[in-house]
């Protein structure tokens, strides 16, 4: 019986060009990724053929990609599913302090349901007494955010003007004054100042929409009841305002975009 | 009452000529679902993305589903890209040579050969690289160079094993040679390569 031979750096050496290049045989490059997991000279050595290998990557003789690929790149992506990657409800869910996710999210949830589905705010409490346990059963929040929009419901997307990185989604009916707005990578908000929507008309009338704050990540949610129908803006911002919120903007817009 | 200015027209975008969102701001975006993003992205490396599909299938119609395919893994799970392992454009074309190997062997066909040297190369990168890209691929390019004054035993080991997606092995059976053949050009041919690369840094 032999013990079987422990591979000396210069043996590894010689396995690490073909080691790089992802053409060894499975056994040498077990030889090879367990050395250099103790031995710091030899995996220097493998860094730099590796860099070498990344360079050989951009190193294809470079031709032009025919320009009709963004127009396909596009129609395919049209033919996707509708996809929220990383949903609302689940950024809802990490912007809520732990203890009270279960129930909120599913509060928040049902909450556009009912904006959604055209049913009243005074039906809300109740039925989310009664529902709540069906729900909490089978809620599949994919299907019932599709449901939600399916059932006529808009979505639109604010982007950054003063923070290019934020973003907001605004949940509306046009025929109903219920919305709800969730936001993303907002900047960090002073001590003793709010975010706060505004509702705003085409001839440039400002309406409160309601103040709300966001967490480290910028992610807020807020739940609003306009003044009048949504059918009569034409656009939302929101800004940064003194707690408490201000009868009209005194900041430029964080996030706005057009909803009619 | 908001001054005009506070909430721009419709119109207007968070993208300033000059000053576009950089890789993880595009990819934040496409998180969002903001197909957007994903355009401005293709179109700043579809060119290179490309360049590697058409180097491993060949050009043409493969290659074209091969960067299609890319760009879709990428719409579709923008967070497989961990920044903390290196640059996007790096990973981008990890995950396009991967793709474009697993069609050729799907086909079961043969890598093409290589293509011939070309005078005049175009730049295979669109203007909106960010600076360190283009530096990157720039040297690249420089890279390529170097890999084709290699002798021409040790470069085409080194381009069956890389862009063929062959093991040593497989080349060997291939090119029907000893396999301790094939192991000694593309250990040499890297070597030489690295060390060439060395001096030119």
């Amino acid at each position: 019986m032999t013990e079987p031979h422990a591979p000396t750096c210069a043996e590894i050496a010689e396995l690490m060009p073909a080691y790089a290049l992802e053409a060894l045989a499975a056994d040498e490059r077990g030889h090879v990724a367990q050395h250099v997991r103790v031995c710091g000279p030899c995996r220097a050595l493998l860094q730099e053929y590796a860099d070498l290998a990344e360079g050989l990557l951009a190193a294809a003789p470079a031709c032009a990609a025919p320009s009709h690929l963004e127009a396909a790149l596009l129609r395919r992506l049209r033919a996707e599913p509708t996809r929220p990657p990383s949903p609302w409800w689940q950024r809802l869910a990490a912007w809520l302090p732990a203890p009270a996710r279960p129930a909120a999210v599913l509060a928040a949830v049902l909450a556009v349901a009912l904006v959604i589905s055209n049913l009243g705010w005074a039906r809300a409490a109740s039925e989310w007494r009664a529902q709540q346990a069906a729900l909490a059963a089978s809620l599949q929040a994919q299907h019932l955010s599709m449901e939600m929009l399916a059932a006529g419901g808009q979505r639109v997307v604010l982007q950054g003007s003063a923070a290019p990185e934020a973003s907001g989604e605004f949940y509306f009916t046009p025929d109903h004054r219920q919305a709800v707005l969730i936001t993303a990578d907002m900047p960090p908000l002073p001590a003793g100042m709010v975010y706060q929507l505004w509702l705003v008309t085409a001839d440039g009338q400002r309406d409160n929409g309601g103040v709300f704050s966001v967490d480290a990540a910028g992610h807020g949610v807020l739940i609003v009841d306009a003044p009048h129908d949504l059918a009569a803006y034409a656009r939302v911002g929101v800004t940064r305002e003194p707690a408490g919120g201000s009868p009209a903007p005194t900041n430029p817009a964080t996030i706005n975009g057009p909803i009619s | 009452m908001l001054e005009d200015g506070h909430l721009p027209p419709p119109s207007s975008s968070s993208t300033v000529p000059g000053d576009e969102p950089d890789d993880g701001a595009l990819l934040a975006q496409i998180e969002r679902g903001q197909q957007a993003a994903l355009v401005s992205l293709h179109r700043r490396y579809v060119n290179l993305v490309y360049s590697l599909a058409a180097r491993v299938v060949g050009e043409g119609m493969a290659a074209e589903e091969v960067t299609q395919d890319v760009f879709l893994k990428l719409w579709r799970q923008p967070r497989a890209f961990d920044p903390a392992r290196g640059r996007f454009s790096s990973w981008l074309l990890a995950v396009t040579r991967h793709a474009a190997i697993d069609r050729l062997r799907q086909e079961g066909r043969r890598p093409p050969e290589a293509p011939a040297a070309r005078e005049d190369q175009p730049d295979p990168a669109e203007t909106r690289l960010g600076r360190d890209d283009r530096r990157e691929i720039e040297q690249s390019q420089q890279l390529r160079l170097l890999l084709e004054a290699l002798p021409a035993e040790q470069r085409e080991a080194i381009q069956w094993a890389y862009y063929g997606g062959l093991s040593q092995q497989e080349i060997a059976d291939q090119l029907r040679l000893p396999l301790g053949t094939v192991k000694t050009r593309l250990r040499l041919g890297m070597q030489k390569l690295r060390a060439l690369w060395r001096r030119d840094a």
